[in-house]
């Protein structure tokens, strides 16, 4: 029994010891060494999600704010503006229910997130064999936030409006279903 | 050599109260089923179903770069229904977790869900998700059901011992070390960041209107007010990882990353994220404190099931 708990303390003592050199391995500024050295464990870390990075806000790069708006084209002629959810303009409760979905468009559209499945996302709820949704045509409106210490009029509860735009893109809905 | 393995075994392995381990479990559990009803609840299929906001095209090239990963709802994410069933069975789990029924199958049955839920849509996971699935992870291997749990009472009323090889400590040991991992990391990152020694990297957080929470009264307006809080949260999550280790600093540093958490909570809509950091904290605490605390609750609020237990 004795030898049995010396194997299996043992063995963990193993696990974790690994478990934490590769952690601090993959955490460490990547170079050719790093890389070599991770390449055999590297898929079994990935698989399992046990890949990680904690820089929380340690690296950015953005000092704008922005929100998204767009403009559905029906069938029959018919515009419709579409807009994916916004805190400013949630509830309190509302507004922390869809923290993901407000952080998907500001992180993720048009880095990792394409703008054809923002696109059919946008457009799914208004689907109508009668009247098709035929374009989306979506458009960024931002505005930079005031550099500190600059003695702005604006401040963090009262932001300056969003006033530039950027057109990202006009998605042809009947062409990409034919598809 | 023998004195370093005798050392090595009494920090892994020395049998420890499991108090601080199971009020940790039904914290987690609770945060599971707010993330899992209130926040994913109505847009489940939205994130995960067939037509979910990133295509699986777009997820196995763009997110899994084409590499093998674990998503056990890819086996059947092209039926709504059966994608609905397994989202209520890891509702199920949680509720198991929470009230320690078959602690760790639901904790391994949880740590593969989340897996499998972050890596079929990686933009739904923030921080607090990411902890939550190693929370699951090290807790399958604890004894966090051996406190405040239905398990315990089954253990009691057949009469067996828990286990005695040592795992459990070993456990909350993982998870010491992977939180101190955690603020080690971040302390890092953001020290070669010269935005964090001048303000600004607080500034620009604060403003950013996606994270808007409550009212700040303008002191993230002021850029020294800014910048001194930058340092504070260095010599936080510095202490985080390296004083609390020593027993007579413990508390304050514990105290003070509690402070940093709230803080971070009050003024950015980041739901359950700092509740999660600020949970995983009990893990430092001896059990014997979390049981003497858990006891004078239950006193306050005359609940006899500590009596019988």
């Amino acid at each position: 029994m004795l030898q049995l708990h010396c194997l299996i303390q043992s063995i963990l003592s193993i696990i974790s010891v690994s478990y934490f050199l590769i952690v601090a391995l993959w955490l460490l500024p990547q170079n050719v060494v790093i890389d070599q050295l991770l390449a055999p464990v590297r898929p079994f870390f990935f698989f399992f999600h046990l890949d990680q990075r904690w820089a929380f806000y340690a690296h950015f790069d953005r000092k704008t704010n922005c929100h998204y708006s767009g403009e559905l084209t029906f069938d029959d002629g018919t515009v419709m503006i579409v807009e994916p959810p916004r805190l400013d303009k949630l509830s309190y409760f509302e507004g922390i229910r869809k923290e993901k979905s407000i952080v998907l468009f500001t992180y993720y559209l048009g880095n990792q997130w394409d703008y054809h499945d923002c696109a059919k996302y946008l457009t799914r709820p208004f689907e109508n064999s009668l009247n098709p949704p035929k374009y989306l045509s979506l458009n960024k409106f931002w505005s930079d936030i005031p550099v500190p210490g600059s003695n702005s009029l604006y401040s963090r509860e009262h932001p300056p409006p969003h006033d530039q735009m950027t057109h990202l893109f006009t998605y042809d809905l009947k062409k990409a279903s034919e598809k | 050599m023998k004195s370093i393995w005798l050392n090595w075994v009494n920090f892994w392995f020395r049998p420890i109260s499991p108090a601080s381990i199971g009020v940790y479990r039904i914290l987690i559990a609770l945060f599971l089923l707010q993330t899992f009803i209130f926040q994913i609840g109505g847009d489940f299929l939205s994130w995960f179903g067939k037509d979910s906001f990133i295509s699986i095209e777009n997820l196995k090239h763009t997110f899994w770069q084409d590499r093998p990963r674990l998503d056990i709802m890819l086996l059947f994410y092209q039926q709504d229904w059966a994608m609905k069933a397994y989202f209520y069975s890891l509702i199920g789990a949680s509720l198991c977790l929470l009230i320690g029924f078959a602690t760790r199958f639901s904790a391994g049955y949880l740590c593969l869900g989340l897996i499998s839920m972050q890596n079929h849509c990686a933009a739904y996971a923030n921080g607090g998700d990411n902890l939550m699935h190693f929370a699951t992870l090290f807790l399958t291997f604890s004894a966090a059901g051996d406190y405040l749990a239905v398990d315990q009472i089954i253990q009691i009323k057949k009469n067996q011992d828990s286990e005695t090889i040592g795992m459990d400590t070993w456990a909350q040991r993982m998870l010491q070390l992977q939180l101190a991992v955690v603020y080690a990391n971040s302390f890092f990152s953001k020290m070669i960041s010269p935005t964090w020694y001048d303000g600004s990297a607080v500034y620009y957080t604060m403003h950013y209107e996606e994270l808007y929470h409550l009212p700040a009264f303008g002191i993230f307006d002021n850029i020294l007010i800014c910048r001194i809080l930058g340092w504070l949260t260095l010599l936080i999550e510095g202490s985080m990882f390296s004083l609390v280790w020593i027993p007579r600093l413990r508390y304050y540093v514990l105290g003070a990353a509690v402070l940093l958490h709230l803080g971070m909570n009050f003024t950015l809509n980041l739901p359950v994220f700092e509740f999660v950091f600020i949970a995983s904290l009990i893990v430092f605490v001896p059990g014997e404190v979390t049981d003497g605390i858990v006891r004078r609750f239950a006193k306050i609020l005359r609940t006899p099931f500590l009596k019988s237990t």
